[in-house]
């Protein structure tokens, strides 16, 4: 039978241990926050700032009659009974990605009996 | 010669006539053992080479596990006479410490350390959780006659990390190592069902359903810089821990790094792979009827329990001190994944979560005490090999 005392002198060391070293290790992983990260809030206020720019450039070009002319050719034809004016048509950047496009694409060309 | 006199001659070649009683056991047990990897799928990848290695060795007369023969020849040099079987040599891999540490190769190169370096209060828990550990080695060379060498490595178990466990073994105790490392591979596949009535127990409803904030990002100057951080810190203080926490950190310093995916594939996959086969199977040789078959068996069995029970309760408990004094932000729940067993642990932490309140995901939480229960599991297996020497 072993010694009481050796066995509770290892085991208070080797809790102590144990967390004095993990202790240690969590204070150091806290300082690489302040040394090793930076917060990225600044990036997405850029892009942000800049998406509506693409927007302006996009809609000055959207001066084309006949587009506007289809746009609401194919609104009326949805809704025959409601009366509208066309004001305003601005072109959103395309953020979805190849397959999404490719996706809606195929569900149109289906839904077209083509 | 006769008809009769051959087949009576052959007959006294065969293992029929050699097999004595506790082998026959031991096939039976290895049997049984291959029947909880393959049909119940307990940690099958482990398990299954440990138990067929057991019954490799357990084979009377096909000597896979004996040691070579050596004679001294007239000149005074030493000749072997008779090589030692396949699966002695595959043994030395494990009984240097050579394979546990490669394992943790492959382990650092498949651990995401990210949720422990957003949230590095969650270390703590995974430090609480080796509570098992000490509680179990107080019992077994306190109350039952284990040598203390012995009840480290039985305590050991509780840490729920089978390298650290076979790596110890090897070190302390290797008449122990394949009892310890079977129990604690059932163990682990048990964490699913040993856990969650623990955590419900020690846990309030309301505490169950704490919602944690969402983790931060971990920018990838920071994956990197920790493996290195963490090995030089471990290995100053605790030089005996150095090859497993080395190790780890290392396949986690190829995953990271981003410069050798290739080396980090190989850790993972191939090389991780073959070294599960030959630790498995020579693992499992080193039991026989004389090691197996006793008393001391059953109260492994029951220890290991013991000890993934407090581990457990260890985490939880911290769990709720830290959720008390952070005012109600951390879930207790994820403190059981205190406990090594990566990813299952966390999972469990999930699931009970989900049980209580669908929609609340502290997965990734759960992944921070976990990674942190492997280096604290190896931290306690280094204190016990700076104590009672390597």
């Amino acid at each position: 039978m072993a010694n009481t005392s050796e066995l509770i002198m290892v085991t208070i060391v080797g809790m102590g241990v144990v967390f004095a070293v993990l202790i240690l290790l969590a204070l150091i992983i806290s300082g690489f926050k302040y040394v090793f990260y930076k917060e990225p809030e600044k990036e997405t206020v850029k892009e942000a700032q800049e998406v509506p720019e693409v927007n302006k450039g996009e809609a000055k070009k959207m001066n084309d009659e006949e587009l506007v002319a289809v746009i609401a050719a194919a609104i009326a034809s949805a809704n025959p009974d409601m009366r509208f004016v066309v004001r305003n048509i601005v072109r959103i950047p395309d953020t979805s990605p190849a397959w999404g496009r490719i996706a809606r694409q195929e569900q149109i060309n289906r839904l077209s009996g083509r | 010669m006769s008809l009769a006199q051959i087949f009576s001659d052959l007959y006294e070649s065969t293992g029929f006539k050699a097999l004595t009683s506790g082998e026959i056991i031991m096939i039976g047990i290895a049997c049984l053992l291959i029947y909880l990897a393959v049909v119940k799928k307990y940690e099958p990848l482990l398990l299954l080479p440990i138990a067929f290695g057991m019954l490799l060795a357990n084979l009377p007369l096909a000597g896979l596990m004996s040691p070579p023969v050596y004679e001294t020849a007239a000149n005074g040099t030493q000749v072997m006479t008779q090589p030692g079987g396949l699966l002695y040599y595959l043994y030395q891999g494990d009984a240097l410490g050579i394979f546990p540490p490669l394992i943790f190769l492959g382990v650092g190169a498949m651990t995401d350390f990210g949720p422990m370096i957003a949230n590095p209060l969650s270390v703590l828990m995974g430090a609480a959780a080796q509570l098992g550990v000490f509680i179990t080695y107080n019992v077994a060379a306190g109350l039952l006659g284990f040598t203390p060498k012995q009840a480290a490595v039985i305590g050991i178990i509780g840490g729920a990390d089978g390298p650290t466990t076979i790596y110890l073994a090897t070190k302390l105790a290797p008449e122990l190592l394949g009892t310890v490392a079977v129990a604690a591979y059932s163990y682990m596949a048990l964490v699913p069902i040993i856990q969650p009535p623990i955590m419900r127990a020690l846990t309030t409803k309301k505490e169950r359903q704490i919602m944690m904030e969402q983790l931060r990002p971990v920018s990838k100057t920071e994956r990197i810089i920790f493996p290195i951080v963490v090995t030089i810190v471990v290995s100053l203080i605790l030089p005996p821990a150095a090859p497993l926490i080395g190790m780890l950190m290392l396949g986690n310093l190829f995953r990271e790094s981003g410069v050798v995916e290739r080396l980090s594939k190989t850790a993972q996959n191939e090389l991780n792979n073959i070294i599960v086969i030959f630790l498995g199977t020579s693992v499992g040789a080193t039991t026989n009827a004389h090691t197996f078959l006793n008393a001391q068996t059953l109260y492994i069995v029951v220890l290991g329990l013991v000890a993934f029970g407090v581990a457990t309760a260890g985490g939880v408990i911290l769990g709720k001190i830290m959720n008390y004094i952070s005012g109600g932000k951390i879930n207790p729940l994820i403190g059981s994944a205190g406990v090594s067993a990566v990813p299952m642990a966390a999972r469990v932490s999930q699931v009970v979560a989900q049980q209580e309140m669908p929609g609340n995901f502290i997965l990734m939480h759960a992944m921070g005490p976990n990674v942190a229960g492997v280096i604290g599991t190896a931290v306690a297996a280094g204190v016990f090999l700076s104590i009672y020497g390597g």
